[in-house]
């Protein structure tokens, strides 16, 4: 259980975005892709659950292997894969329906569970996970939107969870939160970490100091240096890492 | 201190303008109110909206106005269903299918915008054309297919205007937990569900009050019609023939069915307002 990305190319129009992208992603772990803004740590996500579809003009080259299956070719089955590879964005974005629906909505579309009773456990199960069932307990059929949004992030981290997925990609969960929520779901993905594989682009170098396991730097849409957060932080073989992590340029 | 008089002086014309804009406004709708009203509760009764007319609908001063009200129900309920059975696909392809320059979206825009703008007679005169190249005499059908045709272009602007400000971070929430495009169809719907129920509310208003588009398309009788071949009356048509009618009594009757299409319309505004508000609560 893996990804393997094998010089993976990346056409928007006529920007050319990633640029021979070869990485692997290693299970169980925190690996937290950093660089710049608009260096293509997004896009780079958004690659690996096929969002990236919905993008005008985009054309894609080479090969992801998600546990040795490869995303990009045709014949590949986007909904079962996008059900695999769960997506934590930058900004939460509650379905419009209530607390209880937004975590059962995965499950239903991907039929996990026929009876109802089973249903509202695996809900609360992963509320709890997430640290909101105790926030919210009875109001499970408020709506969604009623939450602050650390506790929408959160939501959407357990809608995420909750349809079993063996990845979890976050981009930016933190940015939008307020220090203390931000703290929370940084603490949660810590804590998911020895069931879920996560890659996380962040934008600040503490966060990624503080969590990862795996740092990949990124600049113009190539990959510039990957390695443990040790090796990566206290020892960077390239200059241009060397200058990201002083602070040269952000 | 000059200024500050001035501004404060600006102040108070401009606050003395805006209640007057308010007052002209309220005045105008309490004075039809008043005039229906008055006009309609003397001669209304009973009899006025659970019996036939007698005596025919322009010379007759007995019975009721049970045709137009039935007539009226059967061509606005039947082309809202229509309407809204077009409007949705329409209007989800539009914003959904169709990318964001679209020039297909953009045509077809404009094409809606035109026809909101067209005349309802023209609707009718159109009807007209199409049912007699089709040997077809007025009828129950040929209103329903006209009043359809004149609320689509009211259903999709409106719904279209109420999907463009749609996030469009939900449709991504959902693909990414392995919905197809048509499971995000049915979260979208809830999305847009208050703006499905306002145009539903305004496409109504404007179906059940038009009678140029039905005169020459549904025509006017004074039976209830049994099938979708036979003509219907409408409320806006009693209204009309009544009050051109020579006899006084006549005259008078036409203000029961005025009295009787406000109080559907007022009572459709407030139990559409009620649906909304309770449409409106899970949206994001």
């Amino acid at each position: 259980m893996s990804i393997e990305i094998k010089n993976l190319n990346v056409h928007i129009k006529e920007n050319h975005i990633l640029k021979n992208v070869n990485l692997t992603l290693p299970e169980k772990q925190i690996t937290c892709v950093i660089g710049p803004s608009g260096c293509g740590k997004s896009t780079l996500l958004r690659t690996l659950n096929r969002l990236i579809d919905s993008t005008e003009g985009v054309r894609l080259e080479g090969e992801v292997l998600v546990d040795g299956q490869d995303i990009i070719s045709s014949g590949a089955e986007i909904t079962e894969l996008r059900r695999k590879i769960g997506l934590v964005s930058q900004r939460p974005c509650p379905l419009p329906m209530s607390i209880f629906d937004n975590v059962a909505y995965g499950c239903r579309i991907n039929k996990m569970f026929k009876k109802r009773r089973q249903l509202i456990y695996h809900v609360q199960k992963n509320l709890k996970a997430v640290g909101l069932l105790d926030e919210i307990k009875g109001r499970m059929r408020t709506p969604a939107a009623r939450l602050s949004i650390g506790q929408q992030q959160r939501l959407c981290l357990a809608r995420s969870l909750a349809v079993r997925p063996e990845y979890i990609l976050a981009d930016e969960a933190t940015s939008a939160l307020d220090p203390i929520s931000s703290k929370t779901v940084e603490d949660l993905f810590v804590s998911l970490k020895d069931q879920y594989s996560i890659i996380m682009v962040t934008h600040t170098l503490r966060q990624a100091l503080r969590i990862a396991d795996n740092v990949v730097f990124m600049y113009l849409g190539q990959v510039i240096e990957t390695g443990s957060a040790n090796q990566v932080f206290n020892h960077p073989q390239q200059e241009l890492t060397q200058k990201y992590l002083s602070g040269a340029f952000s | 201190m000059n200024v500050a008089r001035s501004k404060k002086w600006k102040e108070i014309i401009a606050k003395l303008l805006m209640w007057m804009a308010m007052l002209i406004v309220f005045g105008f709708v309490f004075s039809v109110i008043w005039t229906i009203f008055s006009k309609g509760c003397r001669v209304m009764s009973w009899d006025m909206i659970t019996k036939l007319p007698g005596g025919g609908f322009y010379i007759g001063k007995e019975g009721g106005l049970l045709n137009a009200i039935v007539g009226s129900l059967y061509i606005v309920g039947a082309s809202t269903v229509l309407g809204l059975i077009i409007s949705i696909p329409v209007v989800f392809f539009m914003n959904i299918y169709l990318k964001k320059d679209s020039k297909l979206a953009y045509v077809a825009r404009l094409a809606f915008d035109v026809l909101f703008g067209v005349p309802s007679i023209v609707y009718g005169a159109f009807g007209f054309t199409v049912m007699i190249f089709f040997g077809l005499r007025t009828s129950l059908l040929g209103g329903i297919i006209v009043i359809t045709l004149l609320i689509i272009p009211i259903f999709i602007r409106t719904m279209d205007e109420a999907t463009r400000n749609f996030p469009r971070d939900i449709l991504e929430a959902s693909f990414a937990l392995g919905a197809t495009r048509w499971e995000t169809l049915k979260v979208v719907l809830r999305q847009i569900a208050p703006g499905i129920a306002t145009a539903t509310l305004l496409s109504i208003g404007r179906a059940i009050g038009d009678a140029a588009s039905v005169m020459f398309t549904a025509g006017y009788t004074d039976s209830i019609p049994t099938s979708l071949s036979q003509p219907a009356a409408t409320l806006p048509l009693a209204v009309f023939f009544q009050l051109s009618s020579p006899i006084a009594e006549v005259v008078d009757r036409a203000y029961a069915a005025a009295l009787i299409l406000t109080v559907i319309v007022l009572l459709l505004s407030i139990t559409g307002r009620f649906i909304t508000n309770k449409f409106s609560k899970n949206k994001v």
